[in-house]
């Protein structure tokens, strides 16, 4: 009983791997990075998402670089 | 009809023709009776699974808190969504070939042995979970974007819709699958994704977007006009560089689920 559990657990968490970080952990950290910062710039007001998305972009920028760079 | 539920609508479509292919060539090699039961059995797992998730998620969860966690999902989807489309985009990455796909997955369910002429364990089980693996990312979509609106049931109608719709042009096209412009639908629906997610994560943490709702149509332009201008760069650099290096097989770069 204990071994299907474990083997339950191991594959949920195989999957949530495969899920949300796969191929790309650069973009995954980006994104929990993103939480910090928007937080961070909410205090500012105005025209904060700016770089926020300024720098999800360039998150996706660096992530596609070092694609071609691997490639 | 409104961004969001375009967004659902589109991934829901890329997604259930990739899942349509498997269903189609567990019909074709082991009866379509199999498959189709397979294909329903999964299609209603899915339903549940956005009822059980998705509706304690809107009830329960205070809506800033819902809001951050929904973008940072959508965000991680609509990243990734992107990526994989501007590296095919820019000829970097081998494009999905759904004629290919459904040949080697015919190849290999007929050398499983023969058809049962009652139910074909084989045949419902590779269609189940053809549909199964290929809607939880639909479902992960759904519940965000639902869940974030207070619409979670047009957000599944508008997934369910889309499965439809593919179901019907896939019958009537007969397995033309690969002359769906995949990678076009995924580029919009990767903008609309990261746009949302952006959007939601902000609002969440406390930012206020200058149009308020409206920056959302804003972003999905901004990220579209980004992924356009990174296709046209990536496709030049790959012109001038001193050798051609050759698009990483769609397989290799298959590795995750997205």
């Amino acid at each position: 009983m204990r071994s299907v559990v474990g083997r339950l657990v191991r594959g949920l968490g195989r999957f949530l791997w495969d899920f949300f970080i796969g191929d790309t952990p650069g973009l995954f950290l980006a994104v929990i990075l993103a939480i910090g910062f928007a937080y961070a710039l909410a205090s500012l007001g105005g025209w904060a998402g700016v770089p926020l998305v300024a720098f999800v972009m360039a998150a996706l920028g660096a992530s596609l670089a070092r694609a071609v760079k691997g490639s | 009809m409104p961004l969001f539920l375009l967004a659902v609508f589109g991934a829901s479509a890329v997604e259930m023709v990739e899942a349509l292919t498997i269903v189609l060539a567990a019909g074709v090699s082991r009866g379509f009776r199999s498959a189709l039961e397979g294909a329903l059995a999964a299609m209603c797992l899915l339903v549940v699974l956005v009822g059980a998730v998705g509706v304690p998620l809107v009830n329960y969860v205070p809506l800033d808190d819902l809001r951050v966690a929904v973008g940072a999902v959508l965000l991680v989807l609509g990243l990734s969504w992107l990526r994989k489309a501007i590296l095919r985009g820019a000829g970097r990455l081998a494009h999905r070939n759904e004629d290919e796909v459904f040949r080697r997955t015919k190849d290999a369910l007929e050398k499983t042995g023969p058809v049962p002429r009652s139910r074909d364990a084989v045949g419902f089980t590779v269609a189940f979970k053809g549909v199964f693996l290929e809607g939880v990312e639909v479902v992960v979509i759904v519940i965000s974007l639902g869940a974030s609106q207070h619409r979670l049931l047009d957000a599944a109608s508008a997934a369910l819709g889309a499965a439809l719709v593919v179901g019907i042009a896939g019958a009537l096209l007969a397995r033309q699958l690969s002359s769906v412009p995949e990678n076009l639908i995924k580029t919009v629906v990767g903008a609309m994704l990261s746009s949302f997610g952006v959007f939601w994560l902000g609002e969440g943490a406390g930012i206020a977007w200058p149009g308020s709702d409206l920056a959302i149509s804003l972003l999905v332009v901004a990220f579209g006009v980004f992924a356009w201008a990174a296709m046209g760069m990536l496709r030049l650099v790959g012109r001038e560089g001193s050798h051609e290096a050759p698009p990483i097989p769609a397989t290799l770069e298959e590795g995750s689920s997205l």
